[in-house]
């Protein structure tokens, strides 16, 4: 498994490192699904900071994982996206609506475990 | 400089000039006394003046006489409307506005008339020749100075255009996770790119959670600005930050409802105080920063 | 004389490679920060849809140096073409599940952007971005 998740007390958080394939995200999905039923977690993080770009296609991928993984009892938190690839998403007319976003790491976990944002 | 014509009337007037300076020169200190007190009740030109010194003033005064004597007798016309082009772009640096300095023009016109009505009093040929070189003087010195204000006005404007969009986009971190963006003038498509980049980056660096963009000091409002303000909480928001856009004038809420904006696309409040609090009410976490915008506020 | 490189698409890792090229190509035309990243966007939609609805084309990437920098990118393809090119331009238009938002949303992130399709003959696409400068 190309991405590297870890499990943090109720929570788990996957960092994308780089592009993902078509099956390498289909790969993720499949994983954090099963994860999610094994230890009955209740959020996850996924963090896109190291993606320099998030086009339609990555875009409606993070979108069907969290759909999976909200059909499987756990709510997605995507962090980190860079400033430069908000724009190009904004621009572009994609968003990640339904999704919650945080800033970074921190946030995204403070997200979930509050139900709102940190203070 | 003048023109070709200019130069033409000036040289058809020979005579007049040097009747016209026969009177002059005699009441020359006596005018320019005149002047003065014009310039008294004139604040802006009188700022001007009280920053030198009567040695000075006096110099000043002995070089322009000299001048004009050099241009009637000896027809060195060029550097008396050199120094006249160089008044024009002193007064346009000094933020002088057209107003401040005509009447000063029209004040040499009126002066120097008086004298010559005295002085030619019995000899009409030489008071119409005299009247005649005054009215070509005033004019082309007017028309000469008034060139060299124009221009320099219009590079000192461009400057300030160019110093103000240089200046960073001014990005306040008031308290930890907040940020205000007081936008001010007017904004193009790139200075709304420029902006959006640079908050984007504030956000990261002050890692906030809520932003609030006041928009009072933007004089319209277009569907332009609007778009740039959507985009900006749109990509704010990937990034995990609540938008809010204050100062919005009835005039421009009227502008983008007949420009169709989506109310639920932009959280905007009409004062930064009230956007300041929805901010801090994101902040804290109690409400969903965008419901608490949108929700029906009970009457206060 | 303009310097073009070009690349040929047919798999989901040339996809990759095209946006890493164009991005490298658009720093060195001189583009900031946050272009670099609607130009690697753009790239990365044409290029996919050259991988998922024609099965190969090629990628040119060009400087341009017209008086203004600009970087130009030339996405051909031997695929179908588009019946539609109005229709395929509109938000939200799908053949297949997965056409979404590509072309139009790679129109919004570039200064120019012009696309010619034929049925049975393939599709064209010519991208061009300016470097931003400030106005005198």
């Amino acid at each position: 498994m190309s991405v590297p998740i870890l499990k943090q007390g109720p929570f788990l958080i996957a960092t994308i490192q780089a592009a993902l394939s078509d099956a390498e995200l289909q790969a993720l999905q499949d994983e954090l699904s099963e994860r999610v039923g094994r230890h009955r977690t209740r959020g996850v993080v996924i963090d896109v900071g190291a993606m320099d770009v998030l086009d339609s296609f990555a875009t409606r991928s993070l979108r069907v994982i969290a759909d999976v993984l909200h059909l499987r009892g756990a709510k997605t938190v995507i962090v980190g996206v860079q400033p430069g690839v908000a724009f190009a998403m904004v621009r572009m007319g994609l968003n990640l609506q339904g999704l919650s976003t945080s800033l970074d790491l921190e946030g995204g976990l403070a997200l979930l475990s509050n139900g709102h944002r940190s203070s | 400089m003048p023109d070709q014509a200019s130069r033409a009337r000036i040289a058809e007037q020979e005579e007049g000039f040097k009747a016209l300076w026969a009177v002059y020169d005699q009441h020359y200190d006596d005018v320019i006394n005149q002047l003065m007190q014009r310039v008294a009740a004139l604040p802006e030109l009188a700022a001007l003046l009280s920053a030198m010194s009567p040695e000075e003033l006096a110099a000043q005064r002995d070089r322009g006489k000299e001048r004009l004597r050099s241009a009637i007798e000896e027809g060195h016309w060029d550097d008396y409307f050199a120094a006249s082009k160089a008044d024009g772009a002193k007064y346009a640096r000094a933020g002088l506005s057209f107003t401040a300095w005509t009447p000063l023009l029209f004040e040499f016109r009126i002066a120097v008339t008086e004298r010559l009505l005295e002085a030619y009093r019995d000899e009409p040929e030489s008071l119409r020749q005299s009247l005649a070189a005054l009215n070509t003087l005033g004019d082309v010195a007017f028309a000469v100075l008034g060139q060299a204000y124009l221009e320099e006005k219009e590079r000192v404007i461009d400057d300030q255009h160019s110093a103000i969009r240089e200046l960073a986009t001014p990005i306040l971190s008031v308290r930890p996770g907040l940020l205000i963006l007081p936008l001010i003038g007017v904004i193009d498509s790139q200075r709304a790119a420029q902006i959006t980049e640079d908050l984007l980056q504030g956000i990261v660096e002050h890692r906030a959670r809520a932003v609030v963009i006041d928009i009072t000091g933007v004089p319209a409002v277009d569907s332009m600005v609007a778009n740039h303000l959507i985009q900006t909480a749109e990509a704010a928001g990937l990034m995990g930050a609540e938008v809010f856009v204050s100062g919005v004038s009835t005039a421009n809420a009227l502008t983008l409802v007949r420009i169709g904006l989506d109310p639920r696309r932009l959280n905007t409040v009409g004062d930064l105080q009230s956007a300041i609090e929805y901010a801090d009410r994101v902040l804290l976490g109690d409400l969903n920063g965008h419901a608490a915008a949108t929700a029906a506020e009970p009457a206060r | 004389m303009t310097t073009t490189t070009t690349l040929s698409v047919r798999l989901e890792s040339d996809i990759l490679a095209a946006r890493q090229h164009g991005r490298e190509v658009a720093e060195q035309v001189g583009f900031g920060g946050s272009d670099l990243a609607l130009i690697a966007t753009a790239i990365s939609e044409v290029a996919r849809n050259i991988v998922v609805h024609a099965g190969g084309g090629a990628i040119l990437i060009s400087e341009l140096a017209d008086g203004r920098a600009g970087i130009e990118i030339v996405a051909r393809d031997d695929g179908p073409g588009i019946l539609d090119v109005d229709l395929a331009m509109q938000d939200g238009y799908s053949t297949v599940a997965s056409l979404g938002l590509g072309l139009p949303g790679a129109r919004r992130l570039m200064d120019e952007f012009t696309i010619e399709s034929q049925e049975g003959h393939g599709t064209t696409v010519v991208m061009r971005k300016w470097v931003r400068t400030q106005p005198v």
